[in-house]
């Protein structure tokens, strides 16, 4: 078992680090390792397990949130919605930096990915914060942190996907979600609160607007409202399922770009060309998380892992707290749903035994996939948020910088998920009232 | 020098993996010595559906697992004609006609599913577990029932019912919200899965069983020399009997537990409905079977194999 | 035809697949709208969405693929791999190429194998309306095909530019 872990450690390590696709370096490492410690054809699995990956329904909410963003982003709406949150919240210290975590949150209610979420706000923000002499750790830091919202308050792909592996329902994980969402949403805006206090050359003041402004820019998180009716309401009102209700939220955007006259042949093929791009990068991975997946198990990992951490005897909490220190350090390389593919299997059964309620259990992951998204040095929202300002010709900014601004943020989510280990309650709470 | 047969089961936690297949992987030491042992997964565990059983087996990938006869009518639609929908009147019946179905048409089919059948065995009989009461059959008139076959689909439609495809994952919500108003599953998944949270009522409409095969592959059969392959023999049988043991003993101890939770039981098939029902099988189901199954082979094995225990003959 | 020729009629190709594969989703969007509107009024109930929703991410996930690459959507850690000398990087980059090539190669053989297998076989999907299973296949496969092309495509063109400027 010791030397099938450190065979797969090594080829993924390697293949990483000499830049090459991560994809393809998860797919030949699985193969790799098949043909390593196996006599059986391995190989003959890629003739399924790729098709398997590409035809599991359940994934189908992923490539419908990232082509909803697409839309949004081109209808001008996000931008406006954006503009909306700020003439509330620029008042306070830090200005537009709340506005960040807040659009994050608004927009997170309608999209279930987290990089979709950042790369949608960061659109916006980029261009806008950029001439006005916020601190660009800060400001970048704020989006790729406020971006982790998109999975922890519903809908969330990383939740979908978690509840088929453990058989939870997704309606549950969704709510579930929610408080500890809400907590995160708070902290971050306290992160900032405290920061701009500390060192208020971090953020210029913005200038008050009338109650007038305010209260005539609410028309533009119309939009949004009825896209969150349309994708939470329908799946609460037993309209769709979770899986519908992501074509749902398609659909309203659809409507919502005819409705601002964005709609035209030119800005449907950037949104289609986006979106194919988006996907089938996502989908490749997966197919190679797939693969990875069936030769660990082929090979019983799996079923000796299990064993090995029950043969240790920890009490519940400590298999729990083992299984946050494993996530933390395997996000700081893996991408979040083939980590997720991966581990799941793995560790339900030890999970079961040991009694842990998995819904709870699910919400600890989510945050922890969260974390994956901004540690370096495999994160995918930093890249994103990086590209970004590479785009908007902030040239001097680094990687480093980005990673340093969201560190107060990956702050606020441990101590989030510090919280719901402690108060298991904050999990519960709404999903005991439906 | 030992053997290990690499098997994929269906499920981790059906007492058909954590009895049958653990009795299974200690009697196969004992009578060899150790030589030949298994090493067990399952199918969700590799990534698969079960759909690739078949193609796993003949490569050389697996040993050993379950066919499940509902995963192969793609592949050999004429092994689907033992679980109709409508004619069997529990699982005793069922049991004796997939026994009869081994050796006409399973058995003679060894090439397509890639080794022998080795023997039968259940997870558990299914059901409808609805959110309204089935008063009687008209009570399904408009109701969305969440399928996943077509002889489900076919039989569903013709008693007024609207059949609704929704994946797995998404069926308690689904219940809870009226998204649908019942699915088909067995007791054992219903129990486990805590069906009982969002159906009241659980009735039996002659669904049949969840059943199948454990299968072994002819590379790993051809393997064995002539006295253990002649030891084993005796094992399959008592395989097959513990199968059904099992399937029973699931059936029965699932049920009781969910009538405790609330859950109000039509359990057996009210002797008024069997006519209908066996109707619907003989004049739309049966049919649309041997449409996919390749016409007269599929009547003849049917009438020879299956009609004599359930009464209940296919035309042509 | 000149080789200029066939390569632009390549890269309108794979513009053409990403394009149709965002178009699936559009679609399929609007259909399962309808479809579960129609399903809650009890106005109309369509069969299969299932099998639609499977054949439509198939389509959806592998038409793309080979626009990700061209447009460099294919992720990589560049930590590493941004702080080498460009004469390493380039040769890194044609290996990153290579190995693309060869995983959605083997990706394409397997998967024309199992389609062509499925067609032998008349293979119809597990569900309620039964549709043959070779065309997704198809779709799959064609879909890694394309993508190892144009990885193979990329690393001459790096390969050649290097070339260029070292002679
Ligand atoms: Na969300
Ligand atoms: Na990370």
């Amino acid at each position: 078992m010791g030397a099938i872990l450190l065979t797969i450690i090594c080829i993924l390590g390697v293949g990483l680090g000499i830049g090459l696709y991560v994809s393809v370096t998860i797919g030949f490492t699985a193969l790799g390792v098949g043909l390593i410690f196996s006599d059986r054809p391995v190989w003959d699995a890629l003739s399924y397990l790729p098709y398997n990956a590409v035809t599991t329904v359940t994934l189908l909410a992923l490539p419908l949130f990232i082509l909803m963003g697409e839309l949004l982003l081109r209808s001008g709406i996000t931008e406006r919605m954006y503009d909306t949150v700020s003439k509330w919240l620029n008042w306070l210290p830090g200005g537009l930096l709340h506005t960040n975590i807040v659009a994050s949150g608004l927009f997170a209610c309608v999209s279930g990915s987290s990089p979709a979420t950042a790369a949608t706000i960061g659109g916006v923000a980029i261009p806008y914060m950029s001439k006005r002499g916020y601190d660009q750790r800060m400001m970048l830091g704020s989006i790729a942190g406020g971006g982790t919202l998109g999975i922890l308050i519903p809908p969330s792909i990383v939740m979908i996907v978690y509840a088929v592996l453990a058989g939870e329902s997704i309606g549950q994980l969704y709510i579930a979600g929610v408080v500890p969402g809400l907590i995160l949403l708070g902290l971050c805006l306290g992160v900032i609160l405290i920061a701009a206090r500390v060192r208020p050359a971090l953020a210029p003041k913005e200038a008050s607007t009338s109650w007038a402004e305010k209260l005539a820019g609410l028309v533009w998180l119309l939009p949004i409202l009825g896209l969150i009716v349309a994708v939470l309401g329908s799946i609460y009102a037993g309209v769709a399922t979770p899986t519908e209700a992501a074509a749902f939220g398609v659909t309203g955007a659809l409507i919502i770009a005819a409705m601002t006259g964005r709609l035209s042949l030119s800005m449907l093929r950037e949104t289609l060309l986006a979106t194919a791009a988006t996907t089938s990068m996502i989908m490749l991975i997966l197919v190679g998380a797939f693969l990875l997946q069936f030769v660990m198990a082929f090979l019983g990992l799996p079923v000796a892992m299990a064993r090995a951490i029950a043969a240790w005897d920890l009490s519940t909490l400590q298999i729990v707290l083992a299984c946050c220190v494993i996530y933390l350090v395997l996000g700081m390389f893996m991408e979040s749903l083939s980590m997720i593919v991966i581990t799941i299997p793995v560790l339900i059964p030890v999970l079961d035994s040991a009694g842990v309620d998995l819904l709870w259990f699910g919400i600890v992951v989510v945050m922890l996939v969260e974390a994956s998204m901004i540690t370096p040095p495999v994160g995918l929202n930093l890249f994103i948020i990086l590209g970004l300002a590479r785009r908007n010709e902030l040239n001097d900014v680094g990687f480093k910088d980005v990673f340093l601004g969201v560190l107060p943020f990956f702050g606020a989510l441990i101590v989030t998920l510090i919280l719901v280990l402690i108060f298991p309650d904050l999990v519960f709470l709404l999903v005991r009232q439906m | 020098q030992n053997t290990t047969w690499k098997s994929v089961a269906l499920i981790r936690d059906s007492k058909q993996t954590t009895e049958k297949w653990a009795w299974l992987n200690e009697e196969l030491q004992e009578r060899t010595d150790g030589a030949l042992s298994l090493d067990l997964s399952t199918f969700a565990e590799l990534g698969l559906t079960g759909t690739e059983f078949i193609r796993f087996m003949s490569t050389g990938l697996v040993d050993a697992g379950e066919l499940i006869t509902g995963y192969v009518s793609g592949e050999v639609p004429i092994i689907e004609g033992v679980q109709m929908m409508g004619v069997y009147d529990g699982l005793d019946e069922a049991e004796q006609a997939y026994d009869a179905w081994t050796e006409a048409v399973v058995a003679p089919n060894a090439d397509r599913i890639g080794g022998t059948p080795v023997a039968s065995f259940a997870f558990a009989n299914m059901y409808l577990w609805s959110t309204f009461p089935m008063e009687d059959l008209g009570s399904l008139e408009g109701k969305k029932v969440r399928v996943f076959s077509t002889a489900q689909a076919d039989y569903l439609t013709e008693l007024g019912a609207e059949p609704v495809t929704i994946p797995l994952a998404e069926v308690p919500q689904a219940l809870e919200r009226g998204v649908v108003d019942a699915v088909i599953t067995g007791p054992d998944v219903a129990n486990r899965t805590q069906l009982y949270e969002v159906v009241d009522y659980v009735t039996d409409l002659m669904f049949g069983p969840g059943a199948g095969w454990v299968v072994v592959s002819d590379r790993a059969m051809s393997r064995l020399d002539e006295n253990t392959r002649t030891e084993l023999e005796g094992v399959w049988d008592e395989l097959q009997t513990r199968g059904w043991e099992l399937a029973n003993e699931e059936n029965q101890t699932n049920l009781d537990a969910v009538i405790e939770q609330g859950v109000e039981a039509k359990v057996p098939v009210p002797d008024e409905w069997k006519p209908r029902l066996q109707e619907i099988a003989k004049e739309v189901v049966l049919p649309a079977w041997v449409d996919r199954a390749g016409g007269d082979a599929a009547v003849t094995a049917f009438n020879d194999a299956i009609a004599p225990i359930v009464g209940v003959e296919a035309g042509e | 035809m000149k080789m200029r020729t066939v390569l632009t009629l390549f890269d309108r190709l794979i513009t053409a697949m990403a394009w149709a594969s965002g178009a699936v989703f559009v679609a399929l969007s609007v259909y399962i709208t309808i479809s579960a509107l129609g399903r809650y009024f009890g106005l109309f109930f369509t069969r299969g969405n299932d099998d639609l929703s499977s054949f439509a991410l198939a389509f959806g996930s592998t038409f793309g693929l080979a626009y990700a690459l061209k447009i460099d959507a294919h992720v990589r850690v560049d930590i590493l791999f941004s702080a080498l000398p460009p004469g390493l990087r380039n040769a890194l980059s044609t290996v990153s190429l290579a190995l693309m090539a060869l995983f959605a190669g083997l990706l394409a053989v397997y998967g024309w194998t199992l389609c062509f297998e499925s067609f032998g076989l008349g293979t119809r999907s597990v569900s309620i309306v039964q549709t043959p299973i070779w065309v997704p296949q198809a779709c799959v496969a064609f879909g890694f095909s394309i993508l190892a092309l144009q990885a193979i495509r990329m690393m001459v063109e790096l390969l050649l530019d290097q070339l260029r400027v070292r002679g």
